[in-house]
Order: structure tokens, then C-alpha cells, then sequence
């Protein structure tokens, strides 16, 4: 029973720190307009430490689901073009693989590749298309 | 229980024996990598876990789910296994291969 619940909480962690991180970027915002429109030293010292407390969270939750995140477009299209069933399997595979070829090769290299799985699983979609594209213009011609 | 089904495709055929390769520890990505390295051309991973859901449904393999990981994102693998049909299955395959060597090289006759 505890074991079902700690898997189950370790699985919403990756969503709890891209929430953290959106957050934190937002605060940086806000604390950047502040500065420009000359906000006193103690609202500015209130968000700073706000800021703090948001990186420690991030920085403890980075330490449980990595760093370098694959691309979040990306990885939205192969969630849609994978099947439900083995969805969760998948896109650790795709994860993993994304994290070891940014460790190796850089995150350029592995957001190419992350995308040429995605095209790589829409592909057999793509064709059935562009088949019936080309028929549709066939028929059109004769 | 169902008789098991032997008759393998060629991909299954090849994932059947990544799986048995990697004896217990094979996952998703390890056993894109060996099927990678052993015939040089790689696999989509839908088309993988379709074969490895239709090759446990045969009978031929056992799956089981493992921790969640940070690499993968907070995601758990699912590990595969090679059960004793799937072993036979292998052996049937290569024994049908065996034969049709034998008949390449003494020729064809038809009875």
C-alpha cells in the first residue's frame, strides 16, 4: 500500500516542478518590472526571498527527476500519437534516451533526435495522408 | 491453457531474441539498442511495444513494471522476460531456418 502511494507521488513530480519552474520564471518577471518601476526595497526584498525558497524547491525536486527536461511540444505530440496503454513506458524510453544524448552530444543534437522519434511514430499517419492526397489530385487530373 | 503460438515474424523473431539476450534486464530502450546494434537499422518505439504486447499475449514473454527513475522523468520501465515457450518458439524458428538451408544447398524436389 505505501509502496502504490510513493510510486504514484514519485509520478507527479515531474509535473509539480515544471509548475515550480513557471512559477519561478514568473516571479523573476515580476521582480524585473518591479525593479523598473522603482518598487520600494522591502517589496523587492519579500520577492527575493520568494525567489529563494522556489529555487531550493526546484533544485530538490531536479535532484529527484533530472535535470534537462525533453522538449515539452514534443513530447505533447508523441502523447498524443501513443497509444494510451504503454504511453507512460514510451515516453521514459524517449526520456532517457533524450537525456543520455544531452549528456553526450549536447541538447541541440538531442532535441533533433527527440523529434525524429516523433516524426519517426507519426510517420505511417503522414503516409496514409499523403496518399490520399495524391489520389484525391489523381482523380481531380483525370 | 491455449497452446502457445510459434509462428514469429521476422521482427518479433528479433525482439524475441534481444529480450533473451538481455535475460531479465530488458527494457524498452536497451532492447531498441541491442536490436540496433545487431542489424545496423533502428525501431520506432511504438512499433516495439506493439510486437512486445503481442509477443506477451502469445505467451512468449512476461513483463513487469519497475521504479520510477530521474532519467526518465519520474517515468517506471517495464522490464521483459523470456518464458520457456518463447525459448521453444526461438528454436523453431531456427530450426525452420536450418532446413530451408539444407534444401537452398541439395535443391528443391517435388514428391
Amino acid at each position: 500500500m505505501n509502496k502504490a502511494i510513493t510510486m504514484r507521488a514519485k509520478k507527479l513530480l515531474p509535473g509539480l516542478l515544471r509548475i515550480k519552474r513557471i512559477l519561478y520564471r514568473r516571479l523573476e518577471e515580476q521582480l524585473r518590472s518591479l525593479e523598473e518601476q522603482g518598487a520600494s526595497l522591502k517589496v523587492k526584498k519579500r520577492l527575493r526571498v520568494k525567489l529563494r525558497g522556489y529555487r531550493n524547491e526546484i533544485n530538490a525536486l531536479e535532484k529527484v527527476c533530472g535535470r534537462g527536461d525533453p522538449p515539452v511540444f514534443g513530447e505533447l505530440l508523441l502523447l498524443l500519437l501513443l497509444p494510451e496503454k504503454n504511453s507512460e513506458y514510451q515516453l521514459g524510453d524517449v526520456a532517457e534516451k533524450y537525456r543520455k544524448l544531452e549528456a553526450k552530444k549536447g541538447s541541440k543534437v538531442a532535441t533533433l533526435n527527440y523529434y525524429g522519434e516523433v516524426i519517426r511514430e507519426a510517420w505511417p499517419r503522414i503516409r496514409k495522408v499523403l496518399w490520399w492526397v495524391i489520389l484525391v489530385w489523381l482523380s481531380h487530373q483525370i | 491453457m491455449s497452446e502457445p503460438n510459434y509462428s514469429l515474424g521476422s521482427l518479433e523473431e528479433r525482439v524475441l531474441m534481444a529480450v533473451g539476450f538481455l535475460n531479465g534486464e530488458g527494457y524498452g530502450t536497451s532492447i531498441r539498442q541491442a536490436i540496433e546494434e545487431a542489424t545496423g537499422r533502428g525501431i520506432a518505439v511504438g512499433a516495439l511495444y506493439s510486437t512486445l504486447d503481442r509477443l506477451e499475449r502469445k505467451g512468449l514473454l512476461v513483463s513487469w513494471q519497475g521504479e520510477p527513475t530521474p532519467e526518465r522523468s519520474g517515468r517506471p520501465k517495464r522490464y521483459f522476460r523470456i518464458t520457456a515457450p518463447g525459448e521453444q518458439a526461438l528454436e523453431a524458428a531456427e530450426a525452420a531456418r536450418q532446413k530451408l538451408r539444407v534444401v537452398r544447398q541439395e535443391g528443391f524436389s517435388p514428391a
